[in-house]
């Protein structure tokens, strides 16, 4: 499946939120990596036609979504941004409803909530209100949602919002699992959710698409940029202040910096091997680099 | 199917909802309980309803120049000694049925000698009518005024028959007939429940995620429509059986089941002839087309607002025009402005109750019949609004798509 985005632009009262946006996906997990504004729900919510862009198009397969229509949204399983769903639904009825929504036929719907339910580990609310749910197992009642009709494409924002580290890792792995033969469009600012899992990242800034490749190309395109130095604990932070500082550890022998910056912070740096939040820093730390 | 099922359980087989139902349904008990208290002295007297049951006894049934006469000749002494005032006002009078003679007469006037009178009069009065209409309509005829002539012939015929054969006590009916409580009752808890029709799914952002759905769109609507269908017509139903039953209950309607419509006073001018069971029925269903229309209208408006409240205020501004409108002219003879306000249509007696025509063309329709095309093609209207102006996915072509 390759869905391609062709100059898609909307704005909001004379302001862009997505500019001239360009872009083919492919099969696999894309991280679409923005800071909060950067417009990734924009261009998610066009790609699933709640939004209409100004101008531009997207296809799937060389055929227009518009020609497509229900054909689309038949293929598709989409998480919204801060879902709540109905309070006062039970989880098991709720996906019922979603598969009645999708057309699944309710038999064939039930089967595959069991089973989306087992692998979201949720078996045991399945007779719980949603309402009732905390925040993380809501959002992956959400997931399971998006899954049900087997959807060639999955479509998630901000799919980890609210998640505690453990759940975070099992919700990682059970995209990278989801992500086989699908195209998976993951749309976050914790860079973490992607670095390992995605086979691309689309990296949007103030609605224009900054840069897009894999994340070892990225991560290598930043080469150079990175450094460590390790300082005395009373050492002034000030000459640092026009560099990025993606992170300071406290040690025995002082803090340890580790820098995004063109130039050598100190003259005691080292280089260091980048990591996407350093690309990610690079690109929105402050002004970016 | 399966849409429009969850689309019922979302919007209406919810608690409050029914709460709501079970309160409103006490209160129209209790009020049903206080009309017929304050109105029916059967309810407040014992000796009155003790006295009544006995006379019933006498009187119902098939009407017969022997019973007339029997209940005259106990019924004319009285009115002579009590109209000069002659008669002692002592309460325990021997041979009377009450105990007093004024209290005698009251009894008898009210419950038996005029509504004997009303009935007996009924088949001459119609054949009256008739006359006159038939005269009507040769004359009309002859100067050429083609719908008049039509119009009288059409009065020929709904009068032209008319009798009550049979005494029965009509008072329960008279009190269900023009009882509105209800309305009001079930009014309000349409406007509760179908404000959050739309209002639902956005407050919890659903509406996106449906229309991310190839069901969300369209199908959703339709079915959401379906739901509130079934809901506005079978709260409306509810309450109507209720009220039959709460009357039937503290007062006796039953005996007055066969009856024809225009025996009870109010009807007297009615334009159906129906039995009063029938008519209660007709009437009923005519209400519940009333507010189904209304409710798709109060469905549209709840397609605007994002929360609940705005819907709710601008469904009851609505209504609040209905009403003041069917205040106004409901009580009228502006036939056409009667049949076009949903108002009329759910305080159906003042179609049905009277005899009076619309031109449509040259053709003299029954208000009643034209209130209840209007109000259909009026919720019609409304629900097709609906469907079109509805959410729709960008992406999908047309409407229906
Ligand atoms: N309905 C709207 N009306 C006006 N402006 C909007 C609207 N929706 C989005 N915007 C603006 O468009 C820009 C992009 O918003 P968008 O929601 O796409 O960002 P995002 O990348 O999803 O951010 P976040 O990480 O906070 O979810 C923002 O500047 C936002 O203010
Ligand atoms: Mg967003």
């Amino acid at each position: 499946m390759e869905i391609k985005f062709e100059n898609i632009s909307k704005s909001y009262r004379r302001r862009y939120a997505l500019r001239d946006f360009s872009a083919t996906l492919g099969d696999g997990v894309c991280g679409l990596l923005g800071a909060n504004g950067a417009g990734k729900t924009t261009l998610i919510s066009i790609l699933v036609g709640l939004n209409r862009p100004d101008s531009g198009r997207i296809t799937v397969d060389g055929a227009d979504v518009k020609t497509l229509g229900r054909e689309f949204l038949a293929k598709i399983g989409y998480l919204p941004q801060y879902p709540e769903f109905y309070r006062n639904f039970t989880v098991a009825d709720f996906l019922d409803y979603m598969s009645a929504l999708k057309g699944i036929p309710a038999a064939e719907g039930r089967r595959r909530a069991d089973e989306l339910l087992k692998i979201v580990n949720l078996s045991d609310a399945k007779e719980k209100k949603i309402g009732a749910l905390s925040g993380g197992m809501r959002q992956r009642v959400g997931i399971a949602q998006a899954m049900l009709s087997d959807p060639a494409i999955l479509i998630l924002d901000e799919p980890t919002a609210g998640l505690d580290p453990q759940e975070r890792i099992r919700f990682r792995n059970l995209i990278s699992r989801f992500s086989k033969d699908r195209t998976v469009l993951l749309a976050t600012h914790i860079v973490s959710d992607v670095e390992f899992i995605a086979n691309e990242v689309v990296i949007l800034k103030e609605g224009r698409l900054i840069c897009k490749d894999s994340p070892r190309v990225l991560e290598r395109g930043c080469a150079g940029l990175v450094w460590t130095v390790t300082l005395p604990e009373d050492a002034d932070l000030a000459p640092f202040d026009r560099s990025i500082i993606s992170n300071m550890q406290r040690g025995e022998n002082g803090v340890m910096l580790r820098i995004v910056s063109r130039a050598k912070p100190h003259p005691g740096a080292v280089p260091a091997e980048p990591n996407l939040e350093d690309v990610f820093l690079a690109h929105f730390g402050e002004a970016g680099l | 199917m399966r849409l429009f099922r969850f689309e019922l359980r979302k919007l209406f087989l919810r608690a409050p909802v029914f709460a709501a139902l079970a309160v409103f349904t006490v209160l129209d008990l209790a009020k049903i309980r206080a009309v017929a208290d304050d109105a029916s002295l059967l309810r407040t007297d014992e000796v009155w309803a003790r006295v009544c049951r006995e006379q019933y006894g006498n009187y119902s049934g098939e009407i017969t120049l022997d019973k007339i006469d029997a209940l005259l000749d106990l019924y004319k002494p009285l009115e002579w000694i009590t109209n000069d005032i002659t008669a002692t006002t002592r309460s325990d009078v021997e041979g009377t049925l009450t105990g007093n003679y004024y209290s005698d007469r009251n009894l008898l006037e009210r419950y038996f000698v005029s509504p004997m009178r009303r009935f007996y009069n009924c088949r001459g009065d119609a054949e009256t009518v008739v006359r006159l209409a038939r005269e009507n309509e040769a004359l009309y005829t002859r100067l050429g005024c083609s719908y008049e002539a039509r119009m009288n012939a059409a009065v020929a015929r709904i009068y032209s028959g008319r009798a009550v054969t049979e005494f029965r006590y009509t008072e329960g009916y008279r009190l269900l007939l023009t009882y509105d409580f209800s309305a009001v009752l079930a009014l309000l808890i349409l406007l509760y429940a179908l404000c959050q029709t739309f209002a639902r799914d956005r407050e919890c952002r659903m509406d996106e995620l449906m229309l991310a759905t190839p069901g969300g769109g369209s199908s959703s609507i339709l079915a959401k429509l379906a739901a509130a269908t079934v809901f506005t017509l079978a709260v409306p139903l509810w309450f109507s059986t209720v009220d039959y039953l709460g009357f039937g209950l503290v007062l006796n309607l039953s005996e007055a089941n066969g009856l024809p419509v225009y025996a009870e006073g109010t009807m007297s001018a009615a334009s159906v002839g129906m039995t009063l069971l029938g008519f209660y029925a007709v009437s009923a269903l005519t209400r519940a087309l009333g507010f189904w229309a209304l409710g798709m209208v109060f469905l549209l408006i709840s397609e605007a607002g994002r929360h609940a409240l705005l819907p709710f205020a601008a469904g009851a501004g609505v209504f609040l025009l209905c009403t003041a409108a069917g205040v106004r002219w409901g009580y009228s003879s502006e036939a056409l402005l009667k049949a076009a306000n949903p108002y009329c249509v759910i305080i159906n007696r003042l179609l049905f109750g009277r005899t009076e025509f619309i031109n449509v063309l040259g053709v003299p329709v029954l208000t009643w019949q034209a209130a209840i095309v209007m109000s259909a093609l009026l919720g019609l209207t409304a629900a097709a609004l609906a469907l079109f102006l509805g959410g729709k996915n960008n992406i999908r072509k047309g409407v229906l798509a």
